[in-house]
């Protein structure tokens, strides 16, 4: 016959088990919520391209993209997965792929950077194109927290 | 109000026990640590021909809510290759995440191989295509 003690020791296995499933983990309280978010404009910011870059005729641009979170809880760590979607004023995406061929005279890249700040992703865009060109951005986010971001143009 | 037997109580605490388990067996975090994936893929550009390459890579989350890219990483697969291919991000709106992966190569380059990296969380299958 089972005694009272088999079943306080079955329980308190049960209980650890549940423990074990919320002791607080490397990120997020009990598990990764990936939770995508972009603002509701058509783009977040449109610019021109002036800065000179290699060779006649060529200009580069920079945009530094912080992203902060609003409701993480202090001491975790953010994690932010961000697609810049960059279009000409007409709509036309705009893509290293030409579809055949590297475009070689316009084409973009993303690279992350020290935030200096706790619980905040800072970003890079940087984009080269023919002086004067117009383009709009758009910031496409998924992260482990509900987000918001500031757009900052270095040149 | 009749008691419970303890044949039952001992079966509910089984029952429960069993689900913890499979709870733990099954989901996409451990208990203590932060379980993440990765997808692995090397690209080739042959060498001795001159020509642009492309390939698409297509991640579809099967957890939608628990899923995310966490990391990219592309670089050289070999020690004294200096060249290697870049990726771009392609935006989309149907809950997959996109790369592109392209580079050049030159009549006079010797083969590179491009290791392509994405660490992830949650689930998902990755599709790869090449475009050029």
């Amino acid at each position: 016959m089972r005694g009272n003690n088999d079943l306080v020791q079955q329980l308190r296995e049960v209980l650890q088990d549940i423990d074990e499933l919320k002791t607080a983990q490397l990120v997020g309280t009990n598990q990764i919520v990936a939770k995508p978010y972009a603002t509701t404009d058509a783009y977040d910011r449109q610019f021109s391209i002036t800065a000179p870059f290699q060779s006649i005729g060529s200009s580069v641009k920079a945009i530094r993209i912080d992203v902060t979170p609003t409701d993480l809880p202090p001491g975790n760590i953010l994690l932010s997965d961000i697609v810049p979607e960059l279009r000409y004023t007409n709509g036309v995406g705009v893509s290293n792929w030409t579809g055949s061929a590297i475009d070689l005279n316009t084409f973009f890249f993303l690279v992350q950077i020290d935030s200096e700040q706790d619980a905040q992703n800072s970003y890079i865009l940087g984009i080269v194109a023919p002086t004067n060109t117009v383009m709009r951005l758009k910031v496409h986010i998924m992260a482990n927290a509900t987000v918001g971001f500031s757009l900052t143009e270095m040149n | 109000m009749q008691p419970r037997s303890a044949n039952t109580i001992t079966e509910i605490v089984a029952n429960a026990q069993q689900k913890l388990r499979e709870i733990k067996e099954v989901q996409l975090f451990g208990g203590d640590a932060l379980n993440l994936k990765d997808f692995r893929q090397i690209f080739t550009m042959p060498g001795g021909i001159t020509k642009d390459y492309c390939w698409r890579v297509t991640m579809t989350p099967t957890e939608p809510d628990f899923t995310m890219p966490i990391d990219t990483i592309t670089k050289p697969n070999a020690p004294n290759q200096f060249g290697y291919m870049k990726t771009e991000r392609v935006p989309k709106t149907d809950g997959t995440f996109e790369w592109l992966v392209f580079g050049s190569q030159f009549d006079f380059d010797p083969n590179q191989d491009t290791l392509f990296r994405v660490v992830y969380s949650g689930e998902a299958t990755f599709q790869v295509t090449n475009l050029a």
